[in-house]
């Protein structure tokens, strides 16, 4: 191609201003860049002043980076000249920006006011994302805070504010965010009576998160068609909850007092997932029986407690993740679709691997993990809980066992449930395992076994030989026979044995920590 | 989108340079602007794009064949995580081409509105800008001495932020 007629121009800057300030975003977390752009050509200076996203983070970027060699006094001071610049720049263009995004700990009443100034001339503008993050050095500092003409920014989609107080003028004036979406409130004070009117004036509001926020003693929103998420963290005490959304389908309650607020959320009748960690909410069975349609339900509770029931019908619940404080003889759930059951200590804080793409999912895996020692009664809860919620086909479990007699388990004569595979976990010592194998295989007849042997365990050998016995004990004679694998955690590559003797040999070759699967294999039966 | 019938229906498009290129209707997809073309029942067997030449437009059917091929996000099944790293390994490798190229192929997505692809030259871009000189930058953009800045303006505004520039 003939390269010097064709690309002797800038084609870039020629495209569309949102292609270039497409690329411009890519660079927003790097201001030297954006400088430096703003030099190169004519197009570019325009380009540059007019794009609509402002991203003004005074982080590691500013201290570590540009201003290494100074101190960071001076690379604060010019970096709130380079938020006043840039903004003056945009503001020439009387064009409406996009995103405003500021995180910044505030060291002095100068820098709050210069804030303000850029947080009044963009909200003028139209602004679509607001985002502010900001924090203080000094706690006599007064909060920044959102100019009175925010409650006519009738462009806003997103609110995000963190320690910055919503305008003093909120609750006179006549609100109306009729396009903001999303709403997220952090460690700012709010009056009594706020969160109702901001709803109300959010009639498009899908998204409310509330964090750490303090001034008020009820949550209440009146009836609202469009909300669907709901998430309220709370480190001072909240004397009531009151939502009228029939379409919330998301509501979650982190709850670090030792009060539990009335919670009357009646009319969401739509709800899919509940989610609490905090204090023990008293008759919940009854009040999660106002969401039939719930799919996924998390509990986790602040204090232990007992003698607690769950009882309810659950026709399209998936995710269950409950606390050890429910005994599994409590727990009478008619979940037909329950795909994953996860049975945890208290305090485990499930929250956080909610979210997390998991596999066990689409196994219908019931997950046990605990440091309590459990005893030979629970292995028999445990085996009536399997045979009351047939719908399980994996345990996973990493548990701890008190040392019991196993005769005492082979009383019972009914046959063991039949599941698809057991991973088997157990972190103390390998004189428990072969007790904890047979209470396992005492509750049910697996496909496949998986056990996690760590290094120190002296008799590993024994382990899987008595496995490999109770195993094949639980299937016709010679109709089945058993192959191998292992995978040692420190390597990649996994080992495949068809036989006990190769697999017993590979293991008294290295004292690794490992994991071994049996599997069960049907003989092949030739044709008479 | 249906992939029932009309996964063998195919669209031929044309490039600049008169060469034709037969792909299938869910790979032309992928594109807004043509999608929108076969919606309106505008598009004829054959789709002329007489500012794409055949270097560019191969390369962005090469682009359009991964991403209609690979599974879409959907919120009800579970995202293949390695379908994902797959995507990404191949993106990365599809950007490494010249500046020249790289251009092309974002003024043709931008005309065939193909956000994704859009996105992933935008990023390219930024990432060869990123942490280069003016100087270097006007070299990579082929920006043309005509269209400076007047010395007194590029001065004023290099004093701004005179810390940009060490």
């Amino acid at each position: 191609m003939e390269g010097n007629t064709v690309h002797t121009t800038d084609r870039i800057s020629m495209l569309p201003d949102s292609i270039v300030h497409h690329i411009l975003s890519y660079l927003l977390d790097d201001p030297k860049s954006c400088v430096r752009l703003s030099v190169l050509s004519k197009e570019w200076f325009a380009l540059t002043a007019s794009c609509p996203f402002l991203y003004f983070h005074l982080n590691w970027v500013w201290f570590c980076v540009i201003f290494r060699k100074y101190g960071n006094a001076y690379a604060v001071d010019k970096f709130y000249k380079y938020v006043e610049y840039t903004v003056s720049r945009f503001c020439e263009k009387n064009i409406s920006a996009h995103t405003l995004n500021i995180y910044a700990k505030i060291r002095n009443l100068e820098q709050v006011e210069i804030f303000g100034r850029c947080l009044e001339l963009l909200i003028e503008r139209g602004v679509q994302v607001l985002v502010i993050d900001v924090e203080y050095c000094d706690k006599n500092l007064p909060m920044l805070r959102l100019p009175n003409t925010l409650s006519s920014a009738s462009s806003l989609t997103s609110l995000t504010l963190h320690k910055c107080e919503l305008p003093s003028s909120l609750m006179v004036g006549i609100v109306k965010f009729k396009s903001l979406k999303l709403l997220s409130l952090t460690n700012l004070p709010i009056d009594e009576g706020v969160i109702e009117y901001l709803t109300k004036s959010c009639p498009v509001l899908e998204e409310f998160f509330l964090k750490f926020c303090y001034g008020f003693k009820t949550f209440c929103v009146k009836r609202h068609h469009n909300l669907q998420k709901v998430e309220i963290y709370l480190d001072t005490v909240l004397e009531r909850i009151d939502v009228d959304a029939p379409n919330l389908s998301y509501f979650l309650l982190e709850n670090d007092t030792d009060k539990t607020p009335s919670m009357s959320l009646a009319s969401c009748t739509n709800l899919q997932t509940f989610i609490y960690d905090g204090f023990p909410i008293k008759k919940f069975s009854d009040f999660l029986s106002n969401f039939p349609f719930i799919k996924t339900l998390s509990i986790n509770f602040s204090f232990q407690i007992t003698n607690l029931k769950l009882s309810n019908h659950f026709l399209f619940l998936r995710i269950l993740q409950l606390p050890l404080d429910y005994d599994l003889e409590e727990i009478d759930l008619n979940a037909p679709n329950l795909h994953f059951f996860e049975y945890y200590d208290q305090n485990y804080s499930p929250i956080a691997t909610l979210s997390m793409k998991d596999s066990s999912l689409a196994k219908r895996c019931m997950k046990c993990h605990t440091r309590k020692y459990l005893d030979i009664l629970w292995f028999e809860r445990l085996r009536h809980f399997l045979d009351k919620n047939s719908t399980f086909k994996v345990l996973e479990l990493d548990i701890n066992l008190k040392l019991i007699d196993a005769e005492e388990l082979t009383l019972l004569q009914s046959p063991a449930y039949e599941l698809e595979h057991v991973d088997l976990a157990h972190t103390t010592e390998s004189s428990v395992y072969v007790a904890l194998v047979d209470a396992v295989l005492w509750c049910c007849r697996p496909r496949s076994l998986s056990l996690v042997l760590l290094y120190h365990f002296t008799d590993k050998g024994d382990v899987v030989e008595y496995t490999y016995e109770k195993l094949l004990q639980q299937e016709d004679e010679g109709q089945t026979n058993i192959k191998f694998s292992l995978i040692y955690f420190c390597k990649d590559d996994e080992q495949h044995f068809s036989d006990l003797n190769s697999l017993l040999k590979a293991l008294s070759l290295d004292q690794l920590s490992c994991k071994i699967t049996f599997i069960k294999e049907e003989v092949v039966q030739e044709a008479d | 989108m249906s992939t029932s019938s009309s996964s063998s229906k195919k669209i031929v498009l044309k490039s600049a340079d008169n060469e034709t290129f037969e792909i299938d209707e869910i790979v032309a997809l992928e594109s807004q602007a043509i999608k929108n073309m076969i919606e309106d029942e505008c598009a004829d067997n054959v789709i002329p794009l007489g500012n794409i030449d055949s270097k560019t437009l191969s390369k962005i059917i090469e682009y359009c064949k991964k991403h209609a091929e690979s599974p879409k996000k959907d919120d009800n099944a579970d995202i293949d995580e390695k379908a994902v790293e797959d995507l990404k390994s191949f993106d990365a490798e599809f950007a490494k081409v010249d500046m020249p190229l790289i251009q092309d192929i974002l003024m043709a997505a931008n005309f065939l509105n193909i956000d994704n692809l859009i996105g992933l030259m935008c990023r390219t871009i930024a990432d060869r800008i990123k942490g280069k000189t003016p100087e270097e930058i006007r070299k990579i953009l082929n920006i043309n001495k005509n269209d400076l800045l007047s010395p007194e303006q590029e001065a004023k505004a290099r004093e701004e932020n005179s810390w940009a520039f060490d």
